[in-house]
């Protein structure tokens, strides 16, 4: 029953009631946020998330479209025929880098041919697999439309033999 | 009040810390006052503490630190009754036209008349109340830690008082009527 005389010791008592043992209670132990938390960081992260996202999609867009013209999702693959088609058509003097690509295993298959016709071809392909970084073996390309004309690969020495 | 203001460093860290172990549960009893739950003001009090945390470099020493955690942990909480509010509406607009289900006895045995009057306060006359009548905070202090000017502190606390003499006689109101009815038809006649 509330004393309306003395209406403000009631409520003293009654906050004293209810409140004093939450005020006894243990207080839990103090850990520091990280330093610049808050919606500032939180825009900055969902940002930086948000360029990361598209970067690694560029980055699929472009292992995909890489896959896609040489015919193989090992990256080490892609390295390899760009540098071999680079060195063919530098060598032939011919333009079409993305056909040359995209008919990659012909170019592999070129020099395996010529490779097994003269050992002067043979040292030139050790030669092309000395510049390269990463060596890996030989992945069979898919089956696809063969590129016609001239050999993209001249049999002769490649700029790797050169003493 | 558990402070001073020469006894804090704004900036450091050891004191920060003290401050936390000083203020603590007198905050959180605050928050409990306006919020009526200990959970929630736990909560609260959580966020209000990290935000203080964030501001400790910039804190001025114009005013009781601990009254100035006091103002960043009622807006919290404000905050938090702000959104409690309208998930309650969502709540209730999910729940038309099914049955409310009775309240728990647990619940009710444990009901404190004035302290659930408080609750029906708005979040800081509640607030004033708390810090007046259990922290015993001077006006100048309820105004810091309020974010009100010092001379409005004396009537938010009359209007408090006020809104919670309406509130619980309201109820005693209702009793006394009953008992009275009752009394009435004890004294009737029975010819």
């Amino acid at each position: 029953m509330i004393d309306w005389r003395d209406f403000e010791g009631q409520i003293k008592r009654e906050l004293k009631g209810v409140l004093g043992p939450i005020e006894l209670g243990s207080i839990p132990a103090w850990r520091a946020p990280a330093r610049g938390r808050g919606a500032r960081t939180a825009l900055g992260v969902k940002a930086v998330t948000g360029l990361a996202v598209v970067a690694l999609a560029g980055a699929g867009a472009t292992a995909a479209g890489a896959a896609a013209l040489t015919g193989s999702t090992n990256p080490s693959d892609w390295g390899q025929q760009a540098a071999a088609c680079r060195q063919s058509l530098r060598a032939s003097g011919m333009n079409g880098f993305t056909s040359c690509l995209q008919s990659g295993g012909g170019a592999r298959q070129t020099r395996t041919h010529t490779a097994t016709q003269s050992p002067t071809a043979h040292s030139g392909g050790q030669g092309d697999r000395d510049t390269r970084p990463t060596p890996s073996p030989f992945i069979a390309p898919p089956v696809g439309p063969t590129v016609g004309g001239p050999p993209l690969i001249s049999p002769g020495p490649g700029p790797g033999t050169s003493h | 009040m558990a402070d001073s203001r020469q006894e804090f460093r704004p900036g450091s860290e050891e004191d920060f810390e003290r401050l936390y172990r000083l203020a603590y549960n007198r905050v959180l009893v605050t928050l409990v006052g306006v919020l009526g739950d200990l959970a929630a003001a736990e909560d609260c009090l959580q966020d209000a503490f990290e935000s203080a945390y964030r501001g400790w470099p910039k804190w001025r020493g114009d005013a009781p630190a601990e009254a100035w955690l006091h103002r960043i942990a009622i807006n919290e909480a404000i905050s938090y009754q702000r959104y409690s509010r309208l998930r309650e509406v969502g709540k209730v607009i999910a729940r038309i036209g099914r049955p409310v289900p009775p309240p728990d006895p647990g619940t009710i045995a444990e009901r404190h008349d004035l302290f659930d009057a408080l609750r029906k306060l708005p979040a800081r006359q509640a607030a004033a109340i708390v810090l007046r009548y259990h922290h015993g905070y001077t006006n100048r202090e309820i105004a810091t830690a309020l974010g009100i000017p010092e001379p409005t502190v004396a009537s938010r606390l009359v209007a408090a008082r006020a809104r919670l003499r309406l509130v619980l006689g309201d109820d005693h109101l209702r009793r006394g009527h009953v008992e009275m009815v009752t009394l009435a038809e004890d004294r009737v006649p029975s010819d």
